[in-house]
């Protein structure tokens, strides 16, 4: 304590005297010196390695992130430019599409109005109510002959054409369904082309019409009586439609069902005899013919053929019609029919399997 | 010599021949310093190994000190030493009483590192700045602008804490005296 009672304490002197004296500090020992600059390097060494094994990866990181990035920004980039370009063109073609729905033959967008039905038709093959979409396609068809003979033109042939054809696809896709169901969808069928009938019967009866479009219209009055007729056969009797029955293009070409004018029904194709206008059968035998059995393939749509444009349509019912030399039992075209307009091409089978025979 | 930049810059890059050039020059400062404080050689090396290896783990975290490695190192210890004093409330008293019959001879000596524990003691009841900037200027001999550059304040701020810390050791050491 002598340090302390030596010193008044009296001044910042006596306290600095004092720490001055812990100035004095022993000498490390030599190997402590040593031992503590070894760890310290060994210490900085691991961390050393540490940190260039840390930048090297750090570096390939970064050097494969930023590649990844750029590839995935291109491919983002190139794959936005698709889809909007996907998009544009499927908004432009449904807006296109919508709008050609309206339009009415010579207009610009009616071919495309038609493109749209055939390919409907096509993807709807194999559906069960492909029926009904070939008869609203017809509805259609019958508004077009409507709205143009209204405002007083001549529906072309074309509109017809595919007014039968449609017809007929409507009844080859209600054959392809099993028999209940296709009883349901020929009585489907039948009410239909019964409107039909009526609006064209309206439209003659209504309008003055020219003596051009009158001969269309009967000449279209006359198809859908067909049809009807065709239809009322197998609702009298279904079980006799079991033969393979022949294929119906969705593409007929225009004028084929006008410019050759076969037989309504040929030869030895039965008429029910309870139907208005089949006199010469025996009433109530739907099967006997004078001429041979029923072949269903005389009744099968495509079968049958109207007049060419230009001839005098058929005045009295098709079964009562005589056969024409040289025109075939089945409707398709032989040597010796009129010459066929350019593009006129027989009916040719286009789906072969399950649409062309009836399986039971 | 390479100048302290320098040596930093190769140190932040690991480099053993600027470490060990680091070790050699800054070390036995912290060591004094270390002892002065804390009295005792084992706790001085553990200081120093505690503040190079804070120093170590700053620069392998891309910190560190960019200049002025001496005040950073200093401040280091000086951190780790305010933690010890903490922990060792009691630690003057102890060889006191651990020394009750030594010879006469020793007896000096001993008397010698009781005032200094007392001294040390002292210090510990001071502020950390205040403390700092005491054995700073009066045990290590630093100059005022040194003193602010180690414990990040101006030096209008260092005269202050000097004038504040001497006279609480006055006061505190004058007390010690009356008492006994």
């Amino acid at each position: 304590m002598n340090m302390f009672r030596n010193l008044p304490f009296q001044s910042n002197s006596d306290v600095i005297s004092l720490l001055v004296k812990l100035q004095t500090v022993p000498d490390r020992q030599p190997e402590q010196v040593e031992s503590g600059r070894r760890l310290f390097l060994e210490q900085a060494e691991v961390y050393r390695v540490e940190i260039a094994r840390l930048d090297k990866r750090r570096q390939g990181y970064k050097r494969v992130n930023s590649f990844t990035r750029l590839k995935d920004f291109q491919y983002i980039r190139l794959f936005s430019t698709i889809m909007i370009i996907l998009l544009i063109s499927m908004v432009g073609a449904s807006l296109t599409l919508a709008a050609s729905q309206s339009s009415l033959p010579g207009q610009a967008f009616y071919p495309l109005k038609l493109w749209s039905e055939d390919l409907r038709l096509n993807l709807s093959y194999y559906s069960p109510a492909s029926y009904l979409l070939a008869l609203d396609f017809s509805d259609q068809r019958m508004r077009e002959i409507e709205a143009i003979t209204k405002s007083g033109g001549v529906p072309p042939d074309a509109v017809l054409v595919r007014l039968e054809n449609q017809s007929d696809l409507a009844i080859a896709a209600a054959l392809r369904l099993e028999q209940r169901q296709a009883i349901m969808a020929m009585q489907a069928i039948h009410n239909r082309i019964q409107s039909q009938n009526q609006v064209l019967e309206q439209l003659e009866q209504e309008f003055q019409v020219q003596p051009q479009v009158e001969q269309t219209l009967s000449r279209t009055r006359e198809m859908l009586q067909l049809r009807l007729r065709q239809v009322e056969m197998y609702l009298e009797e279904p079980s006799l439609f079991l033969q393979p029955l022949p294929q119906v293009s969705a593409q007929v070409s225009p004028g084929s069902l006008l410019l050759q004018r076969s037989e309504v029904v040929p030869k030895g194709t039965p008429v029910p005899g309870n139907l208005p206008g089949t006199a010469g059968f025996p009433a109530g035998c739907i099967s006997c013919t004078p001429g041979g059995t029923l072949s269903p393939s005389t009744l099968a749509p495509g079968s049958i053929r109207s007049t060419p444009a230009g001839s005098q349509p058929a005045q009295t019912t098709a079964g009562n019609q005589p056969n024409q030399p040289g025109s075939p039992s089945t409707g398709e075209n032989q040597p010796g029919s009129p010459p066929e307009a350019p593009g006129n091409q027989p009916d040719k089978p286009e789906r072969p399997g399950p649409g062309g025979y009836r399986k039971r | 010599m390479t100048s302290e930049k320098d040596l930093l810059r190769k140190a932040h890059s690991f480099d053993p021949d600027a470490l060990a050039e680091i070790y050699d020059s800054y070390s036995p400062g912290i060591y004094r310093y270390a002892f002065r404080l804390l009295g005792e050689q084992d706790l001085a090396e553990e200081c120093l190994a505690e503040t190079l290896s804070r120093f170590l783990l700053a620069l392998k975290n891309n910190g560190g000190p960019r200049e002025h490695l001496q005040a950073y190192l200093y401040r280091i210890a000086h951190n780790y030493i305010t933690d010890q004093y903490r922990r060792k409330e009691q630690w003057e008293h102890e060889l006191t009483e651990a020394h009750p019959d030594l010879e006469q001879d020793m007896r000096a000596s001993l008397n010698s590192r009781i005032d200094e524990n007392k001294l040390r003691h002292a210090l510990s009841c001071l502020t950390p700045d205040q403390r700092q900037v005491v054995v700073l200027k009066f045990i290590e001999g630093m100059d005022n602008r040194a003193i602010a550059r180690s414990i990040g304040k101006p030096i209008s701020a260092v005269k202050s804490l000097q004038h504040r810390a001497l006279a609480a050791l006055r006061r505190m050491l004058k007390n010690e005296l009356e008492e006994e």
